[in-house]
């Protein structure tokens, strides 16, 4: 998506214009390209969004978001007790192949957490 | 290559760090409370200043504590580098769209409007660098009643800093900060001993002179009445035209009317509207008048209050338009001014969030200032309200959204429209030419006539719509066509031989196109939109007048 209207980014992101005003001088979300006449917006406007309504959502203090977003070291989502799972910025809201990430991050989830190797790790290891 | 997906360290170090500081707030420059005791209600008047210290055009928003229970605001002026505006009642959806339109096209817009919890949020928009700005907020409000003699009265000033209010986004949220400004405070309170609490040791006000306060605590009044004051009642010239009465015991009530048959005061006033308000502490009843004009001191506050609680009123009135008259702020109705279209900053502004002062906590205030009487200074109390008025400017030193920069751009190709004229003057007659006839003196003159007239209804030079005139100029090619293109001009209608096979068909896409042409155009004339419809309509109707008397000659039968 480019050449988006502010109008457009207020109805795909369903935020109110006065937050996406906020969030665009706090540097939450990058300024128009373009200036008043002709100011557009596009994908990267939608994604920086929607992260920070998701992290939002997950608790996180405006302070708190930005310290994540520019220290860049990762965002900190409690799963279970003992786990915590970590996520780039970049990640957050940007859509992409997530069912696939999601089934990595399970299987890496079920190998360390589980009892036994299974059987071809067992004979890996002999 | 590294990503940013790689670095990924230790996901609690941004939490250690210290130097990642955000936005920082607008911080006020002075605030003055005024407050008229007119028991049992109080009209508050909040005069809050501070000024864009950034280098940017902004947008200031200022989140306030959450309205006392009854309280009711009927009034907003805003000053900007000067400029004063009154704003007025609107829709609350469509004075937020409009808002936000006036904000993306960069007009001056200011909103002042109720969120959940009846917390109040402020936004001013279109504020140049350098400018100082005041906003005043009228509003009236019951007072505490404990005891029988005794009337308290609480207005805040500061938030908590960890004031948090659910479901709230974080522009809307009140921002807090421990920076103190100056603050003053006067009480007209005729007929009442007025003590001021909570800023230290307990003051008594004797004046209506100003006194410093502490801008971090709540001003807190604790009102006794003197020999031959009440706190029940107040009443001014009810009798008469413009006059009002309020009252919080039943009995003391003396204007006749319906709803309190037992008044002793009769008159043949027309203008009033009464209303009552359920308080914790009791009914309050109120007479004011409705007309804005000729109406006594402090009536304004009043008919908000008679207005938000309306029961008769003298002629038959719509409460919903009661309301809207007594200019009431609430959560279906907010107060805006939208500045008109004009010559634009190039960039949208920035919003500032504007801090109130950090509220102290309870174990902070051992010891506060002492409230000290100050010197009269030149500061203008708001007491005397102007006419009421739609919105307007009382001064206008820069037309609201106004450039102001050094280079303002100035309208260019001045002779355009007279050199179009011309051209197109000359087009037509050499058309007339090629058809073999001379242009007709009379029509030349009719033309000519048309031209001028037109030209001298040209808009402003800085008005947007002259910018776009070029532009405009297009609307006026497909009846222009369908003219020369017809047979209104030609006198020979054929001799009865069958016309062109073209004719009419193209006077139908002639007519096609001036539909669609002012529609096409509409991407393209931000600032003149309205313009472009009217003018648009206005064409597609000479150009149909044009086509239906076209085909009417070209076919008789």
């Amino acid at each position: 998506m480019t050449g988006l209207k502010f109008d457009d980014l207020v109805r795909i992101t369903g935020i109110t214009p006065r937050q996406i005003r906020y969030l665009i001088a706090e540097g939450f979300v990058p300024s128009a390209t373009g200036g008043r006449t002709y100011a557009t917006y596009s994908d990267v406007h939608v994604t920086a969004i929607r992260r920070y309504d998701r992290l939002r959502s997950l608790g996180f203090p405006p302070a708190a978001i930005r310290l994540l977003l520019e220290a860049r070291e990762g965002i900190p989502v409690p799963i279970a007790d003992g786990l915590t799972l970590v996520i780039a910025p970049d990640l957050i809201g940007r859509g992409g192949d997530v069912a696939g990430m999601a089934a990595k991050a399970a299987a890496k989830v079920e190998e360390l957490l589980s009892e036994g190797l299974d059987d071809d790790r067992k004979h890996a290891t002999r | 290559m590294m990503t940013a997906s790689m670095l990924l360290v230790d996901p609690l170090a941004a939490f250690f760090r210290t130097e990642l500081a955000g936005c920082r707030p607008l911080t006020l420059d002075s605030t003055h409370v005024d407050i008229t005791l007119l028991p049992p209600l109080a009209q508050v008047v909040v005069v809050r200043q501070f000024t864009n210290t950034s280098d940017q055009r902004i947008e200031a928003v200022l989140t306030l504590p959450p309205l006392a229970p009854e309280e009711v605001v009927f009034r907003l002026i805003v000053s900007i580098g000067g400029t004063q505006y009154d704003a007025t009642p609107r829709g609350a959806r469509r004075a937020r769209r409009d808002h936000d339109a006036a904000i993306a096209e960069g007009h001056r817009a200011i909103l002042f409007e109720l969120l959940k919890h009846d917390i109040p949020i402020i936004s001013v928009a279109g504020i140049e660098p350098g400018y100082e700005v005041e906003i005043q907020i009228w509003s009236v409000k019951p007072l505490e009643r404990n005891t029988d003699d005794l009337a308290l009265l609480f207005v805040p000033l500061s938030a908590r800093h960890d004031f948090v209010v659910s479901g709230l986004l974080d522009a809307d949220a009140p921002v807090t900060t421990s920076e103190r400004h100056t603050a003053t405070l006067a009480v007209h309170a005729p007929d009442l001993q007025v003590t001021l609490c909570g800023q230290g040791n307990p003051y008594p006000i004797t004046s209506r002179d100003p006194i410093s306060i502490d801008c971090a605590a709540p001003v807190q009044l604790e009102i006794v009445p003197e020999l031959g004051g009440s706190i029940d009642h107040c009443a001014w010239q009810v009798d008469q035209i413009g006059g009002w009465e309020v009252t919080s015991a039943r009995g003391t009530e003396t204007f006749r009317h319906p709803m309190n048959p037992e008044g002793i005061l009769s008159s043949d006033r027309s203008d009033w509207i009464f209303g009552v308000m359920a308080t914790r502490h009791g009914e309050i009843r109120v007479t004011a008048p409705l007309p804005t004009e000729g109406i006594a001191p402090n009536a304004r506050a009043m008919r908000a209050f008679a207005a938000a609680g309306f029961r008769e009123s003298a002629t038959t009135q719509d409460p919903e338009a009661v309301r809207r008259t007594a200019n009431i702020l609430s959560r279906k109705t907010s107060l805006a001014f939208i500045g008109p279209e004009g010559e634009l900053s190039h960039d949208i502004p920035v919003m500032r969030k504007l801090a109130l002062s950090e509220m102290l906590a309870i174990g902070e205030m051992g010891v506060p200032p002492e409230p000290v009487g100050l010197e009269p200074f030149d500061y203008e109390t708001p007491a005397a309200p102007p006419e009421p008025s739609l919105p307007r400017k009382l001064d206008d030193p820069i037309a609201p959204g106004a450039r102001i920069t050094p280079n303002a751009q100035v309208p260019r190709y001045r002779l355009l429209p007279w050199l179009v004229a011309a051209v197109a003057m000359l087009i037509l007659s050499g058309i007339f030419q090629l058809l073999g006839n001379a242009l007709p003196p009379r029509l030349l003159g009719l033309l000519v006539l048309i031209t001028l007239a037109a030209l001298a209804a040209l808009p402003h030079d800085r008005l947007p719509i002259r910018r776009r005139l070029p532009m405009l100029i297009l609307l006026v090619t497909p009846w222009i066509a369908a003219l020369i293109a017809g047979p209104l001009l030609d006198d020979r209608t054929y001799g009865g031989a069958p016309p062109p096979g073209w004719m009419i068909p193209t006077q139908l896409g002639l007519l096609a196109v001036s539909a669609v042409l002012p529609l096409a155009m509409m991407p393209f004339m931000r600032g003149a939109r309205h313009f472009t419809l009217a003018l648009g309509i206005f064409n597609f109707a000479l150009t149909a007048f044009v086509t239906i008397g076209g085909i009417l000659l070209l076919t008789p039968d």
